[in-house]
């Protein structure tokens, strides 16, 4: 069960890194609208997007559902954190206590 | 990269994207309901891939407008739409824990974007951004 679960948080740690890039594919100017979504960032993005729903499907086979669930909510950890590493976004107090209610709320609904 | 952390537009975006990615969660549903390679099943599936697509072209709009961090907490919004599509459409019953844990959602994604509406509010009035948060 262990190994399942590092799967799922890798995975969630792979659709995260992906968002990044998303976000540095939008922060930057293009010539034309097409050009927004045909770059190799975005691309790029979401063929770890798809490699990170594989890995989900994976490691659902040796995790409940519920369990799937509250660890997907890792991201709100996750896309903080690289937010602040990669994107040098301010992560003020009030962003923690905000992550954590949402958190907490995913584990009430699922348990 | 300058963007701004709130604003209504990006909002209001994110919400139909959140309304539309919803429905998505409805189609995988449905799909699992169908038999396996029908007809009913690859319509069904084949909605939830346009749904997603969608979602794709306007979540790149949305984080060309607010922060990652501030957009990725709003998708906690989208349980609401979970819990209504649930009762609309497959009959769920609605439990305490399932309105507790929304309540806490909420809270959390308001405790979260609040300050970035004060922010960008105290920003648009004064040029200068005195730092006291």
């Amino acid at each position: 069960m262990l190994k399942f679960i590092l799967v799922f948080l890798v995975s969630v740690l792979i659709s995260s890194i992906s968002q990044i890039i998303l976000k540095k594919s939008a922060a930057r100017k293009y010539d034309s609208l097409i050009k927004e979504y045909l770059n190799v960032r975005v691309i790029g993005a979401y063929a770890m997007f798809f490699l990170s729903t594989l890995l989900t499907m994976y490691a659902y086979t040796g995790v409940p559902l519920t369990l799937g669930a509250l660890l997907e909510s890792a991201g709100y950890i996750y896309i903080p954190l690289l937010s602040f590493i990669f994107l040098k976004e301010k992560i003020t107090p009030r962003m923690v206590v905000g992550s954590l209610f949402i958190i907490c709320g995913i584990i009430v609904y699922n348990f | 990269m300058k963007d701004k952390k709130f604003s209504a537009g990006a909002f209001i975006l994110l919400q139909i994207a959140l309304i539309i990615v919803s429905f998505g969660a409805v189609c995988s549903k449905m799909a699992g309901r169908q038999e396996f390679l029908s007809i009913p099943f690859f319509a069904f599936y084949g909605a939830l891939i346009l749904i997603l697509f969608i979602y794709a072209i306007l979540w790149q709009q949305i984080l060309k407008r607010i922060s990652l961090v501030v957009a990725y907490a709003c998708r906690g919004i989208g349980i609401i739409y979970a819990i209504l599509w649930g009762v609309l459409f497959f009959k769920e019953e609605i439990t305490w824990k399932m309105i507790a844990g929304a309540v806490l959602v909420l809270i959390g994604v308001y405790i979260f974007i609040f300050g970035e509406i004060k922010n960008s509010k105290m920003k648009d009035e004064n040029e200068e951004g005195s730092e006291n948060a």
